[in-house]
């Protein structure tokens, strides 16, 4: 607020986040602007070839294809959470977070483990028919894609949409009803209108994370046919080491996700002055539990919707425990991948034990950092306003939109002209974690410290405290819980992330997301599983301590 | 405990259209009470003297001392806060401990002078608990034991009784004005509550628009306000616009209003025209040979009597206001005439607009 002493004082604390964010954000995406423009010639080739517009095209289209599907599935489910009570509303409410903390590598391994040619959905298959059925295949294929962006974003529309829902009064629908409007038409002339903003961002979202969708493409597309830009940058860089035609790419990804936002925000201004005058509800109304002719709907969509966010995770921990003698052979109940993961062989630390360390090693850097960053930008803006913290909220929300792969596209060009190896490609590792998940860490943090009133730090001033002692002694305890949750949630992060890991890892530098990627490449889904229960625990920690304190801030 | 004036110098504060000006000595040793609607600037004054804000001109001093360039932890000055602010992770008596420690006191000894202030506060029996188990009026004193603890030269309370019900506002309001007493601290009380400002104050001032208008005991607030503001935010009173001043005899002047042609004592200068006659309701009563004329057009019951308001034919500004018994009081729509006595009218220049 205007308390304490004009406006830049204390500015010294942005120091180092703003060096953070030029260093390890800005630069390496000017980095790859510039290897952009100094080949204008490779530009206008990616923009001509006809391949690349038929990447160009395919990321679109599977992007447009995935949304319509997720949204379409959790449309109703919204309608379900936001005007119903129903047992387990609240637990699916709460799940519905998952795709926000699960990584997107688990979600492949789930989607394999329950619709792969001999997953869950097949063996049930199998066992109807006696095992006279030929396996449905599906992987590798567009239907593979849409199905697994389906399972892994339709909570995404389930949660916004059915918040906005709940939280929109009840009253108006029964005026319609009241003065004659049928349910149908009362839905679509009162309640839709207002709803309309909330489904358009479902949407974009949606949209942007499959167009800007890694993991699934790359293990599920397979072939040529089925690559997207974002993968098709990663095969350039790591393969081909064509930064210049890598950087193209990245400018026509990055040009096309900022249209589209651009786009959707003068839709949403549109769609929300038609509603401007619209209060929120007074009072929230106890929805009514469900009841009569719905309970049927709604028992077949529950229930399978449950089913594809929980199936594919629990899959992942009971095949860690089960093991297949030879290929044909049947599963049987083995401890074998968890003593492989548990380092007892006999060459000493096992791979999936050391990348687990590492992993580890890694987080609790990246968690370390970002929570510190965090807090220095939180306690600046919490209690002033201004243009200087206008400036650094938007610094430090543009990472979210930034694909990872161009940001490790980045490090790369820079690191290639900089001698120094190895250390050099851990640095840029952690670097790029850390801003990848600063927007969050920042948006938990600074959350907590703004709720806090500007009269507690005074009140500690009056008492005798200097600014620094008062905020250790007062702000800093006050903010316990979301500093311990932007930490988990940065190190959950960078433990699940496999974009620019798989990118910048150092060769020999396994992590939990590789060992799963290259575990999955070479069908060994059972020692998978077992990393990925690994994986799935350190979600479900992040997810709990969100979960407890970081929810509204999120 | 040592306690000194506060002094406010040539104070000027600029602020996206608000403007404050102070000139004021709060005396030593005493309870000064700030009363002023909303937005007249009461609370920034307070934060002000305490060093959350810094004036734009002019100097603070604490007694001799100048404190203008001092930040909050280098002044003596303790604050009880609106909203309390006690800090919620800290149990009681660590709350009022803080400032002691923060002060360089060590932890046994910060200990004692908290256990002091808790029993005079009389909270001992909270001290191990969360200030959130604890009830509105509980914080408040949890709240003056934390300033009090620092042992300030200078104790603010903004609004302190503001989230309390009516009466456990009059029991926290005995409280500050006895610890008050006790401690024999200079003491800055804001509030917007009349009732609590008259029965508190040593000396009272009323802020307007970012400044003071008037200090003095509530007594001479109330019976001689030196300005309209003053009397008309101060109580109820009844106020007509001066048509004409002619002069009967030193100090003694007849006025004449819509309402009638008044004899009004008044010592000192007269104001020029405009200005406008003012009279406390307790001193008019109905009688018929009196010289005030109005038709009552509200009555308002309030138990041991009834509050009567009169229009005035001519002019809509006017109003009259004064307190009738339960058996005398007239209906609405009836005519009055009501006396006055002429030493208890003022007249103050300005009218009402």
């Amino acid at each position: 607020m205007r308390y304490l002493h004009g406006k830049l004082s204390g500015a010294g604390v942005l120091l180092w986040p703003v060096l953070l964010w030029i260093a390890a954000f800005a630069l390496p995406l000017v980095s790859v602007a510039l290897k952009a423009a100094g080949s204008v010639s490779e530009l206008t080739g990616v923009i001509q070839s006809p391949y690349y517009r038929g990447v160009l095209g395919f990321s679109l289209k599977q992007a447009a294809l995935s949304t319509l599907f997720s949204v379409l599935l959790g449309l109703p489910g919204a309608y379900f959470i936001g005007r119903h009570h129903f047992p387990g509303r609240k637990i699916l409410r709460s799940i519905s977070t998952v795709p926000f903390v699960l990584p997107s590598i688990l979600a492949v391994l789930g989607f394999i483990l329950v619709f792969g040619n001999s997953g869950l959905i097949n063996y049930i298959r199998q066992s109807a028919f006696n095992g006279n059925k030929e396996p449905w295949k599906i992987l590798y294929s567009l239907r593979a894609i849409i199905l697994a962006h389906m399972f892994y974003n339709f909570p995404l529309t389930l949660r916004i949409v059915g918040d906005a829902w709940y939280s929109l009064p009840q009253s108006k629908y029964d005026a319609a009803r009241s003065l004659g409007a049928r349910p149908v038409k009362a839905f679509f002339t009162v309640d839709f209108p207002r709803l309309a903003p909330a489904i358009l961002t479902s949407m974009v979202i949606t949209f942007l994370y499959c167009f800007l969708s890694f993991a699934i493409i790359l293990v599920l597309g397979g072939g040529p046919q089925f690559t997207t830009l974002e993968v098709e940058i990663y095969r350039l860089i790591k393969y081909q080491l064509d930064f210049s035609r890598g950087s193209g790419l990245a400018i026509v990804e990055s040009i096309t996700a900022l249209g589209l936002l651009a786009v959707y925000a003068s839709i949403d201004t549109v769609l929300r002055r038609r509603t401007a005058d619209d209060e929120n509800a007074v009072k929230i109304r106890t929805p009514g539990r469900i009841s009569g002719w719905k309970t049927l709907p709604a028992l077949l969509y529950l229930i399978p919707a449950l089913f594809l966010i929980i199936a594919p995770l629990i899959s992942i921990v009971v095949y860690s425990f089960l093991n297949r003698a030879t290929r044909a052979s049947g599963l049987h109940l083995s401890l074998t991948h968890w003593r492989i993961l548990s380092g007892s062989t006999r060459v000493g630390v096992s791979v999936p034990l050391k990348a687990v360390i590492r992993t580890f090693i890694l987080g609790i850097s990246v968690a370390g950092i970002t929570t510190f960053t965090a807090a220095l930008a939180g306690w600046y803006t919490a209690h002033r306003k201004g243009s200087v913290v206008k400036l650094i909220e938007t610094m430090l929300f543009i990472p979210m939109g930034v694909s990872t792969v161009i940001l490790g596209l980045g490090y790369l060009i820079l690191t290639n002209s900089i001698p120094g190896g190895k250390a050099l490609r851990l640095a840029a590792l952690t670097a790029a974690h850390t801003i990848m998940a600063l927007p969050f860490a920042y948006r938990i943090i600074s959350g907590r410290l703004k709720l806090i009133s500007p009269r507690i730090p005074q009140a500690a001033r009056a008492s005798g405290a200097g600014p620094i002692s008062a905020f250790f002694s007062v702000e800093l305890p006050l903010a316990r819980g979301a500093i311990v949750t932007a930490a988990v949630f940065s190190m959950a992060l960078s433990a699940g992330e496999l974009n620019a890991t798989i990118i910048l890892a150092p060769s020999g530098f396994t992590t939990i997301t590789l060992a799963i990627y290259r575990l999955i490449g070479s069908y060994d889904l059972f020692g998978a599983c077992a990393l990925g229960t690994v994986l799935i625990v350190i979600s479900i920690i992040s997810f709990l301590t969100l979960d407890k304190y970081g929810e509204q801030t999120l | 405990m040592k306690t000194s004036a506060l002094i406010f110098k040539s104070i000027e504060f600029r602020r996206e259209g608000f403007y404050l000006r102070a000139d004021n000595t709060f005396p030593a040793g005493k309870l000064t009470v700030i009363l002023g609607p909303s937005g007249s600037g009461k609370t920034t004054l307070l934060d002000l003297a305490a060093g959350f804000l810094k004036p734009d001109r002019g100097s603070i001093m604490e007694g001799s001392q100048d404190v203008t360039s001092l930040s909050p932890e280098k002044r003596r000055v303790g604050v009880v806060f609106q909203d309390n602010a006690l800090f919620p992770h800290l149990s009681v008596k660590d709350n009022v401990a803080f400032g002691p420690r923060a002060r360089g006191m060590g932890r046994r000894q910060a200990g004692m002078v908290a256990d002091r202030y808790l029993e005079m506060t009389r909270i001992s029996r909270y001290a191990q608990k969360k200030p959130s188990s604890l009830s509105g009026g509980e914080k408040q004193r949890v709240s003056l034991a934390r300033a009090l603890a620092i042992e300030p030269e200078i104790l603010l309370l903004d609004e302190p009784f503001s989230s309390l019900d009516a009466s456990l506002r009059r029991d926290m309001r005995n409280e500050v004005r006895r610890i008050q007493r006790e401690t024999g601290i200079t003491a800055v009380l804001v509030t917007h509550d009349q009732e609590e400002a008259l029965s508190l104050a040593d000396y009272l001032t009323v802020m307007r628009d970012g400044e003071i208008t008037q200090m003095g005991s509530p007594a001479e607030l109330w019976n001689f306000p030196d300005n309209l503001f003053t009397a008309l935010f101060l109580g109820r009173s009844t106020r007509l616009k001066i048509d004409k001043i002619s002069i009967l005899k030193s100090n003694l002047y007849s006025v004449e209003t819509a309402a009638g042609s008044i004899w009004v004592e008044q010592e000192g200068e007269i104001p020029d025209l405009p200005a406008t006659l003012i009279i406390r309701p307790e001193n008019l009563r109905v009688s018929n040979s009196g010289k005030i004329r109005g038709t009552v057009i509200e009555a308002e019951y309030s138990g041991d009597q009834w509050k009567i308001n009169l229009s005035v034919p001519g002019n809509s500004s006017d109003q009259i206001e004064f307190n009738c018994p339960d058996a005398a009081a007239p209906i609405i729509g009836d005519s009055v005439t009501l006396l006055h006595q002429p030493g208890s009218v003022r007249i103050l220049p300005g009218v009402v607009s």
